[in-house]
């Protein structure tokens, strides 16, 4: 029979959480053969036989869980920096033209940079389009979780645009 | 006496009527040669007006050459050693021991040292520049200037990958005199015309040289005509042979002479003269016959090359290097042999030279279409914008998004896999066609297109032709439809995969079936979606509205014709590949609509920026229900129908797609993207015929080969701020807790999450390692 209760969080856990620098190299070790277990993945789903032929069948391909992604560094990091620092010279001597060419191009490098769609909505709205820089700006705010500095500037921006 | 008066005065009369007949003649002549004076005085000033204006303005219709993307190159980038060769092979580049000029690169191991060329790009002037690339296995690593100091980024000139030509096919590349190498100025000169800097248009002394020369067994046939001559005959006149023509070209070349500089006659003369045949595409010009022949621009041209130019400039099609190499051998160190009699060269460096191969490469270096597909795209975003005419004749500079090694994959991978697929099924009869389209996700930027499974074939492009009905691959748009009203539906909602049974407006009744034919029950909405299943996808859809399903496909951004009919749910609707590619990317890029661009910039012959595309956007979905989607999508990669793509792909990199199958499998669809990469694989045959294949088992194992060799990225699938992610009992629609059996997590528009929890009867801490595991949570 299945009980139903309200679910709580345990706040020893936090109590405890200095410990885990301590244990890490234990803990990881722990965890990594159970990274496979059931209870941490989705079950393996039978394959449809539409798709699936009898030659491909992979039910030894076991499935990895489905979670947000971390934040990781793009290998074009250090060029779209680069990039930006130049785009951003260009914008405040109000050379927009140009500056839009340099984040288009750091954006081709790099699109989920969100500083590049800071830049371009910045160098729009001052050429006046402001309905283009608030598509920008929103774009921008979507990939900015780990961008503090740029998240308040798009929010900032954001806010200015839409009165 | 009379008799003899009357004779006299008869006499008189005669010589009268004589000298007045005679003066009447002399009037008559007169008139005659003044009148044709005026006349020819007035066909010379007309003559002269049309020459000047010809000559003055656009002398050629010159084609619109259309360029790649410019290869990025900074550490850290997904490219291998030889991939960067290949790149620099096909822009022309020379392999050499010691680098000595632009245009050439060295190999040392791992190392790859470049002298790269200068280059007007859109948005800098580009100087040539030394560096060193250095790769371990598929990554260029390290990145240095000449100093050993880092450097950033370095971007190479794109790659000329077609042209839209006049009618009459000429191609080519006009060059000024002051790039022309001044060697190439003055063999022409020794060789065409000795007294070019001496006469005013004509040289008796040439036309008495060339007979004298021309008895000598052995010697460089010489022709009478000057230069100037040359190229009137090329500008103005026709190839007939006859006295009158002759005439007029040397009047012409008088007048030429009187107008404009010798350098101004020689400049026009490089840039016109007929060097030899492309297939259909006659190249004129140096500058285009030095890609012709040797893939290099004519300023990189060393001696021998430059001799063997000026030996075809005597009769392109005799002295065709390609086809009779030792006759255009012969040839050339005939004019070296010139070279060194007039002073030109030492004898030293002429008999050096003259042991040279030939040196051309052994395909054209200017193909005339080589990937038709996409210059096709091109052709039709330029028209919004331009006529056909200023694309044939106004010489503009095309920047395009066009990724070579991409496409190279791209091809590459089509062509295998489908042979493979033929094979491994014993497919022997009508072949089975292909269309594909990559688009780099977030730029909406289309970087590859192949519009049948003979790539470089121009013929009809099922990439932007094909409408075929894209079966399950709507569903993304039916099950988004849903997630947006997340008060009503999550990715744990029930869905009833129970037959469906419609009245339709023809009188019959639509029963659509799944592909096992069986109805699966009560299934959560992400394994409904995951697995495929078209009973639980047709009630939803028609739960929702077909109205609303339509609006949904609208704004993701297809534009072609819909019927909202029950079928729509199941993908009852023809679509080709690059419609949708363009749904498909609004996914990608978090609901946010770009059309699918293949063009950056357009230039004027003379390098003046016409217009440029910039990137645009337009926001058409709230993050929250796209990442719910997107999430569907990669169970769909690693439980679902799409999940023999991690044959191909690694464990750890994340994808999202969905297959589509048309019914009786005429019609195998994948689509599916990575963080940097979209490809949409259609397979089918042009009969409309069944094929043996599912779009699990045909277009994926495609798209999974084309993903893998893409060394693609591992999708950013970063939580909206108004998700929430916790574990849940997908089958009792509970919240759950990792340590229960047939737990999930899974996100949910926050708000929208279940509030009650199951208890699973497993206790926590119960062993030290969950204790552990409950604290790194």
């Amino acid at each position: 029979m299945i009980s139903l209760r309200r679910h709580r969080t345990l706040d020893v856990r936090r109590f405890f959480r200095p410990l885990i620098v301590a244990t890490i190299v234990f803990a990881a070790t722990a965890c990594a053969p159970l990274q496979t277990t059931t209870g941490a993945g989705a079950p393996v789903e039978q394959g449809q036989p539409e798709q699936i032929s009898p030659a491909e069948n992979p039910q030894e391909l076991s499935p990895k869980k489905i979670a947000p992604a971390r934040h990781t560094l793009s290998p074009a990091q250090r060029a779209v920096t680069s990039l930006l620092k130049e785009g951003w010279a260009y914008y405040r001597i109000e050379n927009h033209e140009r500056s839009i060419a340099i984040a288009e191009r750091a954006q081709r490098l790099d699109p989920q940079r969100a500083e590049v769609y800071l830049l371009l909505a910045k160098s729009y709205l001052a050429l006046g389009q402001s309905q283009l820089a608030e598509q920008l700006g929103q774009r921008g705010l979507l990939l900015s979780q780990n961008d503090a500095t740029v998240r308040r500037r798009l929010e900032r921006l954001l806010h200015d645009i839409r009165g | 006496m009379a008799k003899k008066k009357r004779k006299k005065g008869s006499n008189k009369t005669s010589k009268n009527q004589v000298s007045a007949s005679k003066s009447g003649l002399r009037k008559f002549i007169k008139v005659v040669f003044v009148v044709g004076l005026v006349v020819s005085l007035l066909g010379l000033l007309i003559l002269d007006d049309q020459l000047q204006r010809r000559f003055s303005g656009s002398k050629w219709s010159l084609p619109s050459h259309v360029y790649s993307r410019g290869l990025e190159l900074y550490a850290g980038l997904e490219l291998s050693r030889d991939a960067l060769i290949w790149e620099l092979e096909s822009l022309g580049y020379r392999r050499v021991t010691k680098l000595r000029a632009a245009g050439q690169y060295r190999v040392q191991g791992q190392d790859v040292e470049v002298h790269s060329r200068a280059f007007q790009f859109w948005d800098e002037q580009k100087a040539a520049q030394l560096f060193t690339l250095s790769f371990e296995g598929s990554q260029l690593v390290r990145l240095l200037a000449p100093e050993g100091e880092s450097m950033d980024l370095v971007r190479l000139e794109p790659m000329r990958i077609g042209g839209i030509y006049p009618a009459h096919l000429e191609d080519r590349l006009p060059v000024r005199l002051e790039g022309v190498p001044p060697l190439l100025v003055e063999s022409l000169i020794a060789v065409e015309d000795r007294d070019f800097y001496q006469h005013y248009g004509v040289s008796l002394r040439g036309i008495g040289r060339a007979l004298i020369n021309n008895l000598r067994p052995g010697s460089a046939t010489q022709g009478g005509s000057t230069i100037t001559q040359q190229l009137i005959k090329n500008l103005y006149l026709s190839q007939d042979r006859n006295l009158l023509r002759k005439g007029l070209e040397a009047v012409m070349a008088l007048m030429l002479e009187q107008h404009y500089s010798k350098g101004e006659i020689i400049e026009a003369y490089i840039n016109e003269i007929y060097l030899g045949q492309a297939g259909k595409r006659a190249i004129h010009g140096f500058g285009m016959a030095s890609q012709h022949y040797f893939n290099q621009p004519l300023a990189e041209l060393e001696l021998h090359q430059i001799a063997l130019l000026v030996a075809i400039a005597k009769g392109a099609s005799y002295y065709d290097p390609r086809r009779n190499a030792e006759r255009a051998l012969k040839r050339r160190n005939l004019v070296i042999d010139v070279l060194a009699t007039q002073g030109l060269i030492n004898n030293t460096i002429a008999s050096q030279v003259r042991q040279k191969p030939l040196d051309i490469t052994k395909r054209p270096g200017t193909r005339t279409n080589p990937f038709p597909a996409y210059l096709d795209l091109v052709r039709r975003q330029l028209h919004r914008d331009y006529e056909d005419e200023d694309l044939r004749r106004g010489g503009l500079r095309v920047f395009t998004h066009f990724n070579p090694q991409i496409q190279r994959q791209l091809e590459k991978v089509v062509s295998k896999k489908l042979e493979a697929l033929e094979r491994q099924k014993s497919l022997s009869d009508s072949p089975v066609e292909a269309a594909s389209l990559v688009v780099r996700v977030g730029t909406a930027e289309v970087q590859a297109i192949i519009g049948g499974r003979k790539a470089g074939f121009a013929g009809f492009n099922r990439a932007l032709d094909a409408r075929r009905p894209i079966g399950s691959t709507i569903k993304p748009a039916v099950y988004l439809t849903a997630l947006e009203k997340s008060g009503d539906y999550t990715l744990i909602s029930p869905l009833s995969d129970t037959p469906v049974s419609v009245p339709t407006e023809s009188g019959e009744t639509w029963m659509p079936q799944n592909f096992d034919h069986k109805s699966h029950g009560e299934v959560p909405l992400y394994q409904a979606f995951g697995q495929s299943y078209n009973l639980a996808t047709a009630r939803l859809g028609m739960n929702l509205g077909l109205s609303r399903v339509a609006k949904t496909l609208r704004r993701l951004g297809y534009e072609g014709p819909l019927q909202e009919v029950p079928a729509l749910t199941l993908g009852a609707v023809s679509m080709s590949p690059f419609d949708v590619a363009t749904i498909y990317h609004t996914i990608a890029a978090g609901g946010f609509y770009s059309p699918l661009a293949s063009i950056h910039s357009v230039y004027s012959a003379d390098n003046q920026p016409l217009k440029r595309y910039p990137y645009s956007l337009e926001s058409r979905f709230g993050a929250g229900p796209i990442h719910l989607l997107q999430y569907a999508m990669q169970v769909v990669m690693r439980e679902g129908t799409g999940r023999s793509a991690y044959r191909y792909l690694q464990e750890d990199v994340a994808v999202a797609g969905k297959t589509g199958t048309s019914n009786g499998q005429r019609d195998s669809w994948f689509s599916g993207f990575s963080d940097d990469y979209l490809a949409v694989v259609w397979l089918g045959r042009d009969d409309n015929g069944k094929m043996p294949f599912t779009g699990s088992t045909g277009a994926l194992q495609v798209w999974s080969q084309l993903m893998s060799n893409l060394a693609v990225r591992s999708l950013a699938f970063a939580r909206p701020d108004d998700v929430v992610y916790h574990w849940v009992d997908p089958q009792l629609g509970l919240l759950s807790d990792e340590v229960c059996e047939n737990a999930r997590y899974l996100p949910f528009i926050a708000g929208s999450e279940p509030s009650d929890s199951v208890d699973c009867g497993v206790q926590r801490g119960g062993k030290l390692i969950d204790w552990f595991r409950g604290l790194l949570k």
